[in-house]
């Protein structure tokens, strides 16, 4: 292998990576997938290994995204904010090098509170499959809001590309995953298509219905509110050969009958195309750690260093894949670790000429409230029966794009659960718990835990964060601490933007109105002592709160139209290397308010065509 | 293939979807069903060879519809586990030993009553889950040994008509472990701690016991809230969530239509 040089070697077997790798065996290239992790596979001959995950999830203490899936410290990723690896502990998760589970090293005042895993199939192995598009405005709400005249928003820039340029990758992306979703939706907020969701929508929830029937038609600060359904990549018929979503409510960490979408679909899919007459070739090497991307004097890259592993621990050689073409897919993470560990010239490292590699980490920090849910009359607890079906079905998309608001803070997007109060208390064992603790028992207990459970609800409103001076502080650094392969690990410093935390301020208030409109009673806490735990100012008042992680690793290598503002440009492609690729979610300059899995993919199945194409000359 | 056994070589080919599928006539994660079944499902694994893809066993398409038939090597390997007299192999986890009759049975009156639910030991199965909840909480949760005190206690007060307060003091107000095997009937935890070490504080009740028996899926808790265990919901009714639940189960996600 180290000798072969493929077309296009690409770093990471996620969505991005698997995707692209499919499209460029389907069109006739020799390609190499490298990823650090484990391959855990989907289909038939290796069902055994896939119930071990359902099995560990079943034992795990806590039941955070990585609780089923493999880690080893030759590919390590990291937990939940303090959460220990073998999920039955808590750790302090700031500046703790040592402690289990912190692989990535944290050191801001709050915690970035989401994950990611490393394995074939990467971080949609854990994803909810939440498959919305972006609105036409998410990819020029700087000038089309003027935000680019604040001074708290200095250095922010609108995408490259506009919507109609991503639109056609939109409708090949949802075919590709198995997108279950009413476009109708979508073009209300002008988000049009020009083709069909491959299936219809997963039909809502009890909750959501019984949600809408209150809040449907009502306003709150001039927009409406509407539950609608979610596109989602998860199957509402059969297809592709996996079946409909039966409602094992277990989407965030594991589909146990793969009705949802993960990466390991294409890398299976390219892996079938691959020899076939006018096919190219696939090499999938996982347990195969990139460590370093090299280059030729004309700047080229000319390598990609990596070491393979086994569990016994046993580590190879260093090895070099060559190829004409690399990409890296390993998200907003992985990758600017990689590129940052890779010198180039005059001091800098590879791709960093405008010295933003590693900057503008980003997520959709969360506010989540929760509460329960009453009768008409507001004087009892109304059961909805959380804890059955997919565990988001619907949401509120109003505020996604609200003209009197966008121009003052960040916009956001209201997710409606299905699980209950799982995220934030851990419920119904919680509950369960709680009321033992109370000296309950017999039929009085099962009475109240069915009252105070089937009544939850629990809403997630996930904020806009736009890339700007304020996040460049935002960052993936290394550490002089290395891994059990020699690689030194990722230092994260999470830094949030006022426009972010002026958003969130005023999704509290809406919050607020919401469950009112509803006749929601609320029992959100704010742990001061949390890992998301943040006081600030906004409008001149001192507000703390404590905001999740969406699990959205957004930012650190920005797409652009100029090379001293931005990592790469409108293609993917890297400003200071003509043929290297830097993908994934870590290229969006802002990340809106949609779930940024879809976005993610179609911008890589654009750039397999781009880089198709340049492989046919 | 020497020795093909159902735990080593047969139990793994089967999917948590293959078993869903199913589990309204038999359950292909036990090994007497999979037994009394196997030549059945021998029969449905092979195409009949006539179109519409039917398998040998009439009237049955050829199984597993979902991802696809298997490959002709794991066939083999079934008809080598026939051919050898369908041995059982080692079970992943061995049963206790359960205490003897009359202490089961006040061990399972006492969990009747104390979880609200008037059913945990009608059947064989549910008796043999009481049985392991016994021992669990023997070496999980009862370090001062006062299992025998207080289902002593409960022995005592049991034959009174209306015991009610006497269990609110005399057992719940007095014996600690009365509460664990509340917790650990609804949720399958223990307050078993995992091993110390520096820096590291673990989670109350957070130990569930062993997954290969699959504990965690007997949880009343979601018996108690009409919902099902999170990554195990054997409904097959479509979309059942869209629905209410009834009194019954229905659409709660593990309603069983048994065929």
């Amino acid at each position: 292998m180290a000798n072969q040089q493929y077309d296009a070697v690409i770093v990471g077997a996620g969505i991005t990576g698997a995707m692209m790798a499919y499209k460029l065996v389907d069109a006739g290239y020799n390609v190499l997938v490298l990823d650090a992790g484990d391959h855990v596979p989907n289909v038939a001959p290796q069902h055994p290994v896939k119930q071990d995950n359902i099995n560990k999830l079943f034992a795990a203490g806590i039941k955070d995204p990585s609780a089923p899936w493999p880690s080893s410290q030759y590919a390590p990723r990291p937990t939940s904010p303090g959460v220990s690896n073998d999920h039955t502990s808590i750790v302090g998760w700031k500046n703790n090098e040592t402690a289990d589970g912190n692989y990535m090293i944290q050191t801001g005042d709050s915690a970035f509170g989401s994950t990611y895993e490393r394995m074939v199939g990467g971080t949609t192995k854990h994803w909810l499959g939440t498959c919305l598009r972006f609105l036409p405005d998410d990819f020029k709400v700087v000038s089309k809001y003027k935000l680019n005249t604040r001074a708290d928003m200095a250095g922010a820039i609108d995408w490259p590309i506009a919507y109609s340029d991503i639109e056609p990758y939109y409708s090949q992306a949802e075919w590709e995953i198995g997108v279950s979703g009413d476009p109708a939706v979508d073009e209300a907020m002008g988000a049009t298509h020009s083709k069909p969701y491959p299936m219809v929508p997963i039909p809502q929830s009890y909750l959501d219905q019984q949600l809408g029937g209150r809040v449907n038609g009502k306003q709150i600060n001039g927009i409406a509110l509407n539950v609608v359904s979610t596109a989602q990549g998860r199957n509402s018929k059969q297809y592709d050969n996996r079946p409909a979503c039966m409602g094992n409510s277990s989407c965030v960490p594991i589909c146990p009958i793969n009705a949802k979408y993960d990466a390991q679909v294409h890398i299976e899919k390219a892996q079938k195309l691959s020899g076939q007459p006018g096919k190219g070739k696939l090499t999938v090497s996982w347990r195969s750690v990139a460590y370093q991307v090299t280059t030729a004097a004309d700047d080229s890259i000319n390598g990609v260093k990596y070491k393979t592993w086994a569990p016994g621990g046993v580590i190879s050689a260093e090895q070099t894949a060559t190829g004409r073409i690399y990409v890296i897919a390993t998200h907003a993470i992985e990758a600017p670790k990689l590129l940052l560990n890779s010198p180039w010239k005059n001091g800098k490292t590879v791709a960093n000429s405008s010295d933003l590699v590693g900057r503008n980490l980003m997520d959709h920090i969360c506010l989540v409230v929760w509460g329960n849910f009453l009768t008409e009359d507001g004087k009892d607890l109304q059961n909805i029966y959380p804890f059955r079906g997919p565990l988001s079905t619907s949401g509120i998309e109003g505020f996604r794009n609200d003209p009197n608001q966008r121009s003052k803070t960040a916009a956001f997007r209201i997710e409606v659960g299905n699980d209950g109060w799982t995220w934030p208390t851990s419920a119904p064992q919680s509950d369960l718990v709680d009321l033992v603790k109370q000296n309950m028992w017999g039929t009085a207990l099962r009475t109240q835990l069915a009252r105070q459970v089937q009544s939850q609800i629990r809403f997630a409103l996930e904020m806009e964060t736009i890339s700007c001076d304020q996040t460049k502080n935002s960052t993936v650094r290394l550490s002089n601490i290395k891994d059990a392969m020699g690689i030194p690990r990722p230092v994260v410093n999470y830094v949030l933007p006022q426009y972010t935390l002026d958003g969130y301020a005023y999704a509290m208030d809406v919050a607020n109105q919401l469950f009112a409109a509803a006749g929601i009673e609320s029992h959100t806490t704010v742990d001061k002592n949390g890992s998301g735990a943040l006081t600030f100012t906004s409008g001149g008042k001192q507000i703390t709160i404590e905001y999740r992680g969406a699990g959205h690793l957004i930012g650190t290598h920005r797409m652009g139209d100029q090379s001293t503002n931005s990592v790469v440009n409108k293609e993917l492609q890297a400003w200071d290397h003509n043929n290297l690729y830097l993908v994934g979610c870590g290229v969006f300059p802002t990340t809106a308010t949609s779930n940024p899995t879809l976005t993610a993919a179609a911008l890589a199945l654009s750039a397999a065509d781009t880089i198709a194409a340049r492989l046919k000359t | 293939m020497a020795n093909v056994t159902y735990y080593d070589n047969i139990k793994p080919l089967f999917s948590q979807y293959d078993r869903v599928m199913m589990i309204g006539r038999f359950d292909l994660f036990n090994y007497q069903d999979v037994k009394q079944w196997a030549n059945k499902l021998y029969l449905s694994l092979q195409p009949s060879g006539e179109p519409g893809g039917w398998s040998k066993l009439e009237g049955t398409h050829v199984m597993p519809k979902i991802p696809g038939p298997w490959p002709q090597e794991w066939v083999d390997i079934f008809k080598q586990w026939i051919d050898g007299g369908c041995l059982e192999g080692t079970p992943p986890f061995t049963v206790p030993a359960p205490p003897d009759a009359n202490t089961l049975k006040l061990f399972i009156s006492l969990s009747e009553v104390l979880t609200g639910f008037s059913d945990l030991g009608a059947t064989p199965d549910q008796q043999e889950l009481a049985g392991i909840y016994y021992n669990r909480l023997l070496t999980e949760s009862d370090s001062g040994n006062t299992m025998p005190q207080m289902l002593n206690a409960w022995s005592t007060i049991s034959t009174q008509a209306n015991p009610e307060a006497e269990i609110a003091t005399q057992i719940i107000g007095t014996f600690a472990l009365s509460k664990d095997l509340i917790i650990l009937w609804y949720n399958t935890t223990t307050n078993k701690k995992p091993a110390t070490r520096p820096g590291v504080t673990p989670l109350d009740y957070s130990y569930y016991g062993t997954p290969d028996f699959n504990q965690f899926q007997e949880g009343l808790v979601w018996k108690a809230t009409g919902s099902h265990p999170t990554a195990y919901a054997p409904e097959n009714s479509p979309f059942y969530w869209r629905l209410q639940p009834e009194e019954d189960g229905k659409y709660s996600g593990q309603w069983i239509f048994t065929r």
